[in-house]
């Protein structure tokens, strides 16, 4: 009889863990960094607040976490939801039928009047939303501080002719003019900046958006690279392998002048207690002439047949697509609200100007990481890294790019 | 015994325990390593992207790899890595042992390190080494501060010659395990010919390099073998230590099998790599072992 008891006193915990919460989300993210935390922190606040249940599985390093988003979704055990990128990043999983839809809530929610053209379209695969989307990163953003531009007796440059003319008192003056992280990402972000400004935004559109590959023999692209390779002598030597917040510590420092890169930057200068217009300013990058591609963080739901995942899919996207949250989550991240409804209040001047961009109409571009494949992407910063690496002078790094995406898109067709 | 006081199934039983102790493991071999070699092969002649798909089978992956040059550049920095690694980290190592094998005081010292270095995971390694060879606060920046206002040591950011702080890193790592391979040998030496050596006043180095070294040969065999497991399994340090940059000049095939499959889901394509990877190790290995049985019988 004591052993039953005994027994029983062990098996009764057990059986409370069945009564789980009806509405549980498993969401795989990398997430992991302080600031990123503390904002996805305000979505699982209010999921939980509405009575859903938040399992977290941070995986820190973006290819880590699709990495494990690839092999559980071979094991078809996905999780309920994952942090995840719009456009192709959604083709892919669609392609694949791995992706559930959250189309009804859409539909019932109105995302459609509320999302900026841009961003509702990549967040759709056949038609249908598959995706909620949070934010909106702009990645064609100059940074600069404000001490060495005055010192210098420098304005900020608004075309990159500009910028190659400026740059050398800088240097004078003994600062770094560009302060760039040696990574293959960051030096496409340069590049992708500089093809903007150098060749406009149709011949871009067409080129990195619409993958047409007329628009990649144009001169256009040669022209590209010998402004992008033209940067060189303005970035220092220990640059190669270098974080991308570490070039922006050389700002913050006061060591160098200025740096390409996305509206997290922002989150540094703010951690810094850094106060924008007065110590550090920002724009688009010279030449963008009012165009900002954009990068968007989403959740994307994998496809379930049980009832209670779906659930739970229906209440995170509505929790995501808030205006509240968004506007709220989007303050602690740096980033603008998805949503064109959300407030703006207590957002500072950088994130005032990008909203501007984001409710501008045909001004917001997708970047490549979402326009593009991630093979295409990848033959693009294969060729951009070792162009700017390997001395490689500009006609040949333009071919170089032309005959790496051509050998990739035959692999594509031939499926 | 058993023959007499049990019945034949326990007498096979029995008699080939070893066998049937055998059989989880050979299963498990077979099955983790054999069958997913075969599966991954298989993968690699399909146009798989973010999962397998078996729709239809072609060469187009490896016609497309023959034209990468990011392959090739990756292809040859394993070699390069495995010849230099491999002669540097023996030489040293040889050597270290050589300078070990008389008694000398705090030996232990000595040796322990010497080993310390291979103690260390690759991505400490990988991380401290970035610092000390970064021009703008290692070697390069501490000796211009010291008065030489041209020192010049900016291999890691430099194109062509990354790979060589890879594989002085390596070569770092390694030299310990070489020493400790080749010093037990080197003590086993039959104490006799250290006498009739001293007796006919031949060099102590003229011992070691021609008369201990041919001796030592299975043990050079060896380190060879351990080495080159070293090499191919520098996947981490690599990511510490350049990230495969400037640009792709210190890409390996293991960083390029991984970065197509999951960064960008070319799983096929990347599988072909790994396949080219897996023929290059065998041509290598295959006609060794069929040389080692033979040189047995």
């Amino acid at each position: 009889m004591k052993m039953l008891n005994k027994l029983a006193l062990v098996a009764l915990p057990l059986t409370m863990t069945s009564t789980a919460f009806a509405q549980q989300a498993e969401v795989v993210h990398y997430w992991t960094s302080s600031s990123e935390a503390a904002s996805l922190k305000v979505i699982s606040d209010e999921f939980q607040k509405r009575g859903g249940a938040w399992v977290d599985n941070p995986v820190p390093g973006f290819d880590a976490a699709r990495a494990v988003a690839q092999s559980r979704a071979a094991a078809q055990d996905p999780p309920t939801a994952m942090a995840w990128l719009l456009g192709q990043g959604l083709k892919q999983l669609g392609d694949e039928n791995l992706l559930g839809d959250t189309d009804d809530l859409a539909l019932w929610e109105k995302w459609d009047e509320h999302l900026p053209p841009a961003i509702s379209a990549l967040s759709k695969y056949n038609g249908k939303y598959v995706a909620a989307p949070l934010n909106v990163h702009g990645t064609n953003w100059l940074w600069y501080n404000t001490k060495i531009l005055a010192e210098s007796n420098t304005t900020v440059p608004t075309t990159w002719k500009a910028f190659i003319e400026e740059a050398p008192k800088i240097k004078q003056a003994g600062y770094t003019p560009l302060a760039l992280g040696g990574q293959p990402w960051q030096e496409t972000y340069l590049f992708m900046a500089v093809a903007l400004g150098s060749g406009g935004s149709d011949w871009f559109k067409k080129a990195f958006v619409d993958q047409d590959a007329d628009a990649l023999r144009a001169p256009e692209l040669v022209e590209s690279f010998r402004t992008f390779l033209a940067l060189k002598p303005f970035v220092d030597e220990g640059s190669p392998g270098r974080d991308w917040n570490v070039a922006t510590q050389m700002l913050i420092k006061g060591q160098a002048a200025f740096q390409i890169m996305g509206t997290w930057a922002k989150g540094e200068f703010q951690a810094a207690k850094m106060k924008p217009e007065v110590d550090f300013g920002c724009s688009l990058a010279p030449g963008s002439t009012d165009h900002m591609v954009f990068i968007t963080d989403t959740f994307v739901f994998f496809k379930t047949n049980a009832e209670e995942d779906k659930k739970a899919q229906d209440l995170l996207a509505s929790v995501s697509m808030d205006p509240d949250v968004q506007s709220r989550y989007n303050m602690i991240a740096g980033s603008n609200p998805a949503r064109t409804d959300a407030s703006l209040d207590g957002y500072d001047s950088c994130a005032v100007k990008a909203g501007e961009y984001i409710n501008t109409p045909d001004a917001l571009i997708p970047t490549g990481a979402m326009a593009l494949p991630d093979s295409v992407n990848g033959a693009i910063t294969d060729a951009v890294s070792n162009a700017w690496n390997a001395g490689v002078p500009a006609e040949q790094a333009a071919q170089q790019l032309i005959d790496a995406v051509a050998a990739v898109a035959k692999a594509r067709s031939g499926q | 015994m058993t023959s007499r006081t049990h019945a034949w199934p326990i007498r096979a039983l029995a008699g080939n325990a070893h066998h049937w102790a055998l059989l989880p493991a050979i299963f498990m071999v077979f099955f983790f390593f054999v069958a997913f070699l075969v599966w991954s092969v298989v993968v690699s002649f399909t146009n798989s992207t973010l999962l397998p798909r078996f729709d239809s089978l072609s060469l187009a992956n490896y016609e497309r790899l023959l034209h990468t040059a990011r392959w090739w550049v990756a292809y040859s920095n394993m070699f390069i890595l495995w010849g230099v690694v491999v002669v540097a980290s023996i030489f040293i190592g040889y050597c270290l042992a050589a300078l070990l094998d008389k008694p000398i005081r705090r030996e232990g010292l000595f040796r322990t390190a010497f080993l310390y270095p291979l103690a260390l995971s690759f991505i400490v390694t990988g991380v401290a080494w970035q610092w000390i060879l970064n021009p703008t606060v290692g070697i390069q920046q501490a000796v211009r501060s010291m008065g030489l206002e041209s020192f010049i040591f900016d291999w890691i950011v430099r194109s062509d010659r990354a790979i060589y702080t890879v594989a002085m890193v390596l070569i770092w790592q390694s030299s310990g395990l070489a020493m400790a391979i080749f010093l037990p040998a080197l003590r086993a030496v039959n104490p006799d010919l250290w006498k009739a050596t001293k007796i006919d006043g031949i060099p102590a180095w003229y011992v070691y390099a021609r008369i201990a070294a041919p001796m030592l040969k299975p043990v050079f065999m060896t380190a060879v073998i351990l080495l080159s497991l070293g090499v191919i399994n520098s996947f981490d340090l690599v990511i510490a230590l350049t990230q495969g940059g400037p640009g792709f000049s210190t890409d390996t095939p293991a960083k390029f099998v991984y970065e197509h499959a999951f960064r960008r889901s070319e799983l096929g394509f990347s599988l072909a790599a790994a396949t080219a990877m897996l023929v290059t190790t065998l041509v290598v290995i295959v006609p060794y072992l069929i040389w080692n049985a033979r040189s047995k019988t």
